[in-house]
């Protein structure tokens, strides 16, 4: 059984629907041959009986108070079997004298009365299955009567039919049946090919088994993932999550994703935005369940239409938090570099005062330096997120490099977050925002670049201000490529950068331009811990 | 896909519903609630229409049945005809009945048997006799009987209407028990009752078989002699003619008459039947209507009449197929 099922598909396809197909005209034929056989049957009765009393009451039969000649009976009887489709018929006398018979040699013979008795003795009339003759017939009895006034049984007429031409009528419709059936079971052969050629293109050509395996085999790999896989239709009813996908999204490992709603968990529109690139791959950052992640859309097609999504979802909490703790020790970096610098030089200064015996010089130089450290321990001593702290020292080393005034606005305070993908954002907004500054005052020495950050009512705001040449273009400035610097490659991002974050966190951005400073306001929706 | 899967056995229940609730469920009313039709299977005049006209009387008089009862005549085929109309309709038709519902299926004549009616009762019986001319030199019953064991060519017998009615039947009986070859046995067949006995009186007919109620009369009157009856005791009125047991042949052949129903009567129905037939044979009025036929009381019940059809079934089963075959 087992190896009888180990086939290819379309040979099972072809096997069933043949086989029942088959079953089906086979066991309809069986039926109506038994049906028409036993119609041919009571036919034939019927026919036989109807023959024998009509000849029975033919009045040609009887002369008088006996029967006729036996030369008239023959006639009659002949010329009744040539006309009617009886295949023979027997008249005897009560005696049993044989009058007519098919075996012209009978003829005068004596026929016991056997079975044909009832009609002799009660008169009945009735149709019997005898051996008697050459081969099995239906013979129909009937008695003869003769006389006016008083009637009396005079002899019987049997009608017979052959069996074997029954048997030849149920054989001549069997042998049209079969052909018919033939015809039909060759039609549902070619419907059964076509059939399993369809059912097979609909399968890519693969055999159940090997989906099977496919399937398994992807179910394996994705379950092996630590990145999420989410396949949803064009609506967005989830179709398939693998193992990490629930973990990302906090569903039940056994339960049944078909009801669930991809939109209740991502943003309609991140999920719709057009993809900037030809190969409808797009990306968003987004912080669920206290996980940083990045989700991969990647538009599904069925026949160039678009069917539905499959979302890729990486955890990025431990690159985000490596990538941050890379920019604060970097920044730390930057800040060794500028201040062993800056000591190089105020040791030189010392170096040079002591040369000229300036003590005092020298003790001004130490005590500055002194209230220097102190300043820069307390200026931002209230900015409690230390990567902010990190990327505000970075800076300042920067600005110190380029001969810039770089301070934080007393007052300035930062309660710290949690959410990453939120600071990220910052970090890359105040970044910009201080290089550009940095940058616009550089050539002009003692100009001052000042940050200023706090808390209001629910909003971050960050301002940045420099005493520079100002800019003057102010409407282009935020679209993409514009630079006030020089010429110069992958410059002129900066600033689309930041009106991009800002946007994306639903922050403003705003410029004033008085022309002594320039001061950059970006004011970001801010909840604490989230 | 699924989804329709799901539908799919919903539907199913609400076609099993619908068509629960398309089932019939009328009650039994009080039966019978309509007239009540009587079929005679025979022309008015003959036995049967007799049997059923009287029937209508008493039960119309004695008030047994309050609806009206009507006798429709369905003649044709010895009976066939009104017993096939009888077979398609419902409770509230019953139709005379008599030996003709066995003996028509035994020879071939039709393909209704007793089993596909209900019997209700048998009513009446008459016997039936064996007559010669009162000239005949046969001496009585047994010098008949020997004579046709000798040489069954010797006699004509006058019979009618027809070939295997009971008068025949029960002859070919009696000489077949007496060890007669009966299939020699030279029958004259006429017409009617009447026929056969002016075939007899005119010396037509050697021998002649009929009923009682036919050839009492002229017994009496010495126009013919009665050799036998097949009754079980001497016949009222006439205690000088033996009967076929007192002569040593020893059957009797009772020419009944009773009333049957459609098939699939229900037990209710039947009961009413075998009360209201129970107590009219008690009255007054039917026992002057077996009176005036000549027949005589053989009520049973519809239980009764059961087994005692299937008696009588195999009895003619028995002298149908073994008729002649004796030596």
């Amino acid at each position: 059984m087992r190896r009888l099922l180990d086939v290819s598909l379309e040979i099972k396809i072809n096997g069933i629907l043949i086989g029942v197909i088959t079953l089906i005209i086979i066991s309809l034929s069986a039926f109506y041959i038994y049906h028409s056989g036993n119609e041919y049957h009571d036919n034939a009765e019927r026919l036989s009986l109807q023959s024998a009393r009509t000849l029975s009451y033919l009045p040609s039969m009887i002369d008088g108070q006996t029967l006729n000649d036996d030369q008239d009976i023959q006639n009659i009887v002949e010329q009744y079997i040539f006309e009617n489709n009886v295949d023979f018929v027997i008249v005897k006398d009560r005696g049993g004298e044989i009058i007519t018979h098919p075996d012209p040699s009978m003829t005068g013979e004596n026929e016991p009365y056997t079975y044909d008795n009832q009609a002799r003795i009660f008169g009945a009339s009735y149709t019997e299955r005898t051996d008697m003759y050459s081969e099995p017939a239906i013979v129909a009895v009937a008695p003869i009567y003769a006389g006016e006034e008083a009637r009396q049984l005079r002899g019987v007429v049997k009608v017979g039919y052959f069996e074997s031409r029954i048997h030849q009528q149920i054989m001549n419709s069997l042998y049209q049946l079969a052909l018919i059936s033939f015809i039909f079971i060759v039609i549902s052969f070619f419907i059964s090919r076509w059939f399993g050629r369809y059912i097979k293109s609909e399968t890519l050509g693969y055999e159940p088994k090997e989906i099977t395996m496919i399937l398994k085999n992807r179910d394996n790999i994705f379950s092996s993932l630590n990145e999420g896989i989410a396949a949803s239709d064009v609506n967005g009813r989830i179709i398939y999550l693998n193992p990490a996908a629930k973990k990302y999204l906090h569903i039940e490992q056994d339960a049944e994703v078909s009801e669930l709603d991809i939109y209740s968990y991502f943003d309609r529109e991140s999920i719709n935005e057009k993809p900037d690139t030809g190969d409808n791959v797009r990306y968003f950052e987004k912080t669920l369940y206290d996980k940083e992640i990045v989700v991969i859309i990647n538009n599904l097609y069925e026949k160039a239409e678009h069917s539905g999504y499959v979302f890729i979802i990486r955890d990025m909490t431990e690159m985000s938090a490596l990538s941050n703790k890379l920019n604060i020790v970097e920044s730390l970096f930057d800040d060794l570099r500028a201040q062993s610098h800056e000591y190089k030089n105020q040791l030189h200064l010392i170096s040079g005062l002591l040369e000229m015996d300036k003590y005092n010089s020298i003790r001004e130089v130490l005590n500055e330096e002194i209230n220097h450290l102190d300043v820069y321990q307390n200026e931002f001593a209230d900015i409690k997120e230390e990567r902010i702290k990190a990327l505000i020292i970075a800076k300042m080393n920067k600005a110190n490099e380029k001969q810039v005034n770089f301070e934080v606005a007393p007052g300035s305070y930062m309660e710290e977050t949690r959410d990453n993908v939120f600071l990220n954002k910052v970090i890359t907004i105040m970044s910009n925002l201080i290089d550009n500054a940095i940058e616009a005052i550089a050539e002009n020495s003692g100009s001052t670049v000042q940050l200023y950050i706090a808390h209001f009512d629910g909003w971050l705001e960050i301002a940045v201000e420099d005493d520079g040449p100002g800019i003057k273009d102010a409407s282009k400035i935020f679209t993409k490529g514009f630079s006030t610097k020089k010429a110069g490659n992958s410059r002129g991002y900066g600033l689309y950068n930041v009106m991009t974050n800002v946007e994306l966190l639903d922050g403003h951005i705003d410029l004033k331009n008085d022309g002594e400073t320039t001061r950059f306001i970006v004011e970001l929706p801010f909840s604490e811990g989230g | 896909m699924k989804k329709y899967f799901k539908v799919f056995p919903i539907l199913m229940l609400s076609v099993v519903l619908v068509l629960s609730a398309c089932g019939n469920s009328s009650g039994e009313a009080n039966y019978p609630d309509e007239n009540v039709e009587l079929i005679a299977p025979a022309t008015p005049g003959g036995g049967w229409d007799a049997t059923a006209r009287a029937l209508q009387n008493v039960l119309d008089e004695e008030g047994f049945v309050e609806q009206n009862i009507n006798v429709e005549n369905q003649p044709g085929g010895g009976g066939e005809v009104g017993w096939q109309y009888l077979s398609d309709q419902n409770s509230h038709s019953l139709s005379v009945n008599s030996s003709l519902i066995l003996t028509n299926n035994l020879l071939g004549q039709s393909d209704l048997t007793y089993e596909d009616f209900t019997p209700i009762a048998t009513l009446a019986t008459e016997w039936i006799s064996t007559a010669v001319p009162s000239d005949s030199d046969i001496e009585d019953g047994i010098d008949m009987l020997d004579r046709l064991k000798e040489d069954p060519k010797s006699l004509t017998i006058a019979v009618g209407p027809a070939l295997g009615n009971n008068d025949h039947l029960s002859f070919v009986r009696v000489a077949d028990e007496y060890g007669v070859d009966v299939s020699e046995l030279e029958f004259m067949i006429y017409e009617s009752g009447g026929d056969v006995l002016t075939a007899l009186m005119g010396g037509h007919a050697d021998v002649a078989t009929m009923s009682i109620s036919e050839s009492l009369e002229q017994h009496q009157s010495g126009d013919i002699e009665i050799l036998a009856t097949t009754a079980d005791e001497p016949i009222e009125g006439a205690e000088d003619i033996p009967t076929w047991q007192e002569l040593g042949v020893d059957f009797t052949f009772p020419h009944w008459r009773g009333i049957m129903g459609p098939p699939d009567m229900t037990e209710e129905e039947v009961a009413y039947w075998d009360e209201t037939f129970s107590q009219m044979v008690e009255t007054e009025a039917w026992q002057t209507v077996l009176e005036n036929n000549g027949w005589q009381d053989y009520y049973m019940n519809s239980e009764e009449s059961r087994e005692f059809l299937e008696e009588q079934n195999q009895m003619y089963e028995d002298l149908v197929e073994t008729a002649g075959l004796t030596d």
